[in-house]
């Protein structure tokens, strides 16, 4: 019996050893994916020495966003850490708070998947960020690490694919998104490309009283995070992913628009269903906005933060100091 | 509760553990019947009852059977154990699919009729632990096996959790008997187990679930894809059901062996055969033979003329494809499998494939591979009939697949990455079930090379643990 038990001991430690490794080998093969671009916007992130605005949230983020722009017209350093909604917010947190400095400005362009969807602790993607950039590892909180064990085999297969997908793109001599990263950590490469993006109809119903209590905990999660941003005399703003209007459940934002505004306000940058777009200015999904959408889109955070005398003077302060 | 679950995973360790350390027969026996309750439960506590129904029923009748001599209330008893048997299954699985097909049927002939349905859930595995209880009945009845008086040994019997819910459908006297020695503990039984668990959980977990997704898309968009992917389809679904059941069979065998038991070999390397009577008998044996032995030989056989060989053939094979599902495209694949089976029975030429194929050489000739290559494509033919929903969505998918539409705008890149990735794994299993075909499964008597052996393992291993979370699906076979 306890030659087998063992052998099994073995079994398992060697398994789980080659596991950890063709996790981190796959993930290190694959960093042109758009999770790779992490490096881009760390890179940004910390070679900015002044005051910044850092935005953070998915990839409505890293589709539409024209970061160079939003810096002329606000007068301060930009990077846009935006990857990917389901990552969750505690990692996109986690990642920059070592780099927040005193009188930075970090905003939160959320997306309506935040409040109750996708819990603050993200989903399988985080994996397969940390597969890319195994230096996040440092940002993950116990429930996240906890979880690991069970999401290493799914990243290790997603990484295959996108070898194998890679693979195709090389083949046809197509550039990988990593390739198409700006430095500020914008993607363009959808630039001259219209709308794919396929409506859908809105077959899908949400049980409310759920929805709320998930709501209710985003929002105190934000709160919780708000108070470590300002603990280190910086500053948090709330603002809002472009959605398609095929895909916007409007009696769901309304809600998550009130209560955030209830919350936040101030600090709050528009609302939800004032970024409710024509599906037609979409490129591929419902919160990737069409290249030639990004500059309106960029346009419409600057004017929320001048209409709100907080935000504008903030602002103001900022740059000054700058 | 699934053998590639962590449930399972965590129920076997403790059923093992305990069970080892229970130096009583009558104990190990009851914790057994315990264990494979709770395994059965797991999915509705309410099967249960109707397990313990079906296995009070058959050991009181098995006792009547036998203490009886004459012929004529023998004859009465073993009908009353089929009637109970044979009405469960009537009532669970049959039972909609008779009142709609007599509505549809009705209708037809402009007479309007609703169909009366029963709103029930088929219990997991009910199809095989039935036949496991009528083939105790019947052979106590041709008196080949002595009566069970051991009203626990019998419970544990038909309720076995490692073969309970899809086999091997076992024989009272091959399994009864186990249940009557206090087995010891032996290491090297302990390793077979558990090197034939690795092979069945490869096949379902890197296998079956792989291909599953693929082929859930193809059959639901069949209308929508080129006869390349249609093709493919019926291909990874052939591998799909393989992997799943052949999967199982080598898990349960496995498990059970762990715990002392030899359960009979249900699939011998069927997509190896070089004809569709070599096919059958190693696709799902436990069946085939049980079918063999309680129906086609009473039936007659192969004895007397050809029309009865014929009648007899479609028989097996229409009710084999009957007990798979309540669907017409189960009878026509079993009708399928009777016009495939006919000529060779005909010609006298079912058994010329008795032995492995390339039994003394590593690799097949041209004539044996051409076979194998066509078998497998007949086999995959039929398969097509199994898994659509109905006998409609099955011709216009065989229709689709003939178009010889070969566009290529249906094939995403996503598509062409996860049926290359699936048909390299199914590279894999190819390679590896060749190189030991001689044996009951991969790597069964390895010796020698450590190296070679902890490679396999590790290697076999990983890839389980890496696509075990990805689609994890229950296995097929449980909805017969």
């Amino acid at each position: 019996m306890k030659k087998i038990i063992y052998k099994l001991s073995l079994f398992f430690f060697l398994v789980s050893f080659v596991i950890i490794c063709s996790f981190f080998i796959t993930g290190m093969m694959t960093t042109n994916h758009r999770l790779g671009t992490t490096y881009i916007k760390q890179d940004r992130l910390s070679s900015i020495k002044q005051n910044k605005i850092i935005l953070i949230g998915g990839s409505n983020l890293h589709y539409g966003m024209n970061s160079e722009l939003l810096e002329k017209e606000l007068g301060l350093n930009v990077v846009n850490m935006g990857i990917q909604g389901s990552i969750g917010m505690a990692y996109y947190f986690n990642e920059i708070i070592d780099q927040v400095k005193k009188n930075d400005i970090v905003i939160f362009l959320a997306e309506p998947a935040h409040f109750g969807m996708v819990s603050k602790d993200g989903q399988q993607t985080l994996y397969n960020l940390i597969s890319k950039y195994p230096q996040g590892v440092k940002y993950l909180n116990t429930n996240q690490i906890v979880s690991s064990p069970k999401k290493l085999g799914v990243a290790i297969q997603e990484n295959i694919s996108y070898l194998l997908t890679l693979f195709a793109l090389k083949i046809n001599n197509k550039q990988t998104i990593l390739e198409k990263t700006n430095h500020w950590g914008d993607y363009e490469g959808h630039k001259g490309r219209g709308s794919v993006y396929q409506s859908k109809p809105k077959d899908y119903s949400f049980d409310m009283e759920v929805l709320k209590k998930g709501i209710t905990q985003s929002i105190l999660d934000l709160q919780e995070m708000e108070k470590i941003i300002k603990s280190k005399d910086a500053h948090l703003l709330i603002g809002f992913a472009p959605i398609a209007k095929s895909a916007a459940y409007d009696d769901v934002l309304q809600i998550i628009d009130a209560e955030v505004a209830a919350t936040f306000y101030p600090t709050t940058l528009g609302s939800f269903t004032k970024y409710i777009l024509p599906d037609e200015k979409f490129y591929d999904t419902h919160h990737h906005l069409i290249y030639d959408m990004r500059d309106r889109r960029t346009q419409m955070l600057i004017e929320n933060i001048m209409e709100n005398e907080t935000t504008a003077s903030l602002i103001k302060t900022v740059s000054n100091q700058y | 509760m699934i053998f590639n679950s962590i449930e399972f995973a965590i129920f076997l360790a403790i059923v093992f553990t305990i069970y080892w350390n229970i130096k009583n027969l009558t104990f190990r026996n009851a914790f057994l019947l315990i264990s494979s309750y709770v395994f059965y439960g797991w999915w509705d506590a309410r099967f249960l009852l109707l397990i313990i129904f079906s296995s009070f029923c058959d050991f009181y009748i098995g006792k009547k059977l036998h203490n009886n001599s004459s012929d004529k209330k023998r004859k009465l008893y073993l009908y009353l154990s089929i009637g109970i048997n044979l009405g469960i299954l009537g009532i669970f699985k049959y039972f909609n699919f008779f009142m709609e097909s007599f509505s549809d049927f009705a209708n037809y002939f402009g007479v309007h009729v609703s169909p009366f349905t029963l709103k029930i859930i088929l219990p997991v595995g009910i199809s095989f632990y039935t036949f496991q209880t009528l083939s105790y009945t019947i052979d106590l009845y041709r008196k080949k096996i002595p009566v069970e008086n051991n009203l626990l040994n019998f419970f544990a019997f038909v309720s076995f959790f490692p073969q309970l819910v899809a086999g091997p459908i076992e024989r009272g006297r091959l399994l009864l008997p186990q249940f009557k020695t206090l087995k010891t503990f032996d290491p090297k039984n302990i390793v077979l187990g558990l090197r034939q668990i690795l092979w069945g959980l490869f096949q379902k977990v890197v296998i079956a679930d792989q291909c599953a997704p693929l082929v859930n898309d193809i059959f639901n968009h069949y209308n929508e894809y080129s006869s390349l992917l249609l093709i493919s389809g019926a291909f990874l679904f052939a591998f799909q059901i393989y992997g799943d059941f052949a999967g199982y069979s080598n898990i349960a065998i496995g498990t059970a062996r762990l715990l002392g038991f030899n359960l009979m070999r249900n699939f011998a390397y069927p997509y190896f055969s070089r004809d569709m009577a070599e096919f059958w008998r190693r696709w799902h044996i436990s069946l085939s033979t049980w079918f063999r032995d309680y129906l086609y030989i009473p039936l007659g056989g192969s004895r007397g003329g050809k029309l009865m060989v014929i009648r007899n053939v479609f028989i097996i094979f229409i009710v084999s494809g009957f007990w798979h599902g309540a669907n017409w495209t189960y009878i026509v694949w079993g009708l399928l499998n009777a016009i495939y089976f006919i000529p060779l029975t005909l010609l006298n030429r079912n058994r010329n494939n008795i032995e492995i194929v390339a039994k003394d050489k590593k690799l097949p000739s041209l004539k044996e591979l051409a076979s194998i290559l066509s078998t497998f494509l007949l086999t995959s033919f039929a398969w097509i009939y199994f898994r659509s929903e109905s006998l409609a969505d099955a011709n216009s998918y065989i229709y689709n697949l003939f178009s010889m539409n070969l566009k290529l705008q249906d094939f995403s890149l996503g598509i062409i990455v996860d049926t290359v990735l699936a048909f390299f794994f199914i590279g894999i299993l190819i390679c590896i079930e060749w190189i030991w075909r001689r044996e009951s499964y991969p790597f069964q008597n390895v010796q020698g090379n450590t190296f070679v052996r902890w490679f396999y393992y590790v290697a076999i291993g990983t890839l389980i643990l890496t696509y075990v979370n990805s689609n994890q699906s229950t296995f097929i076979y449980f909805q017969f």
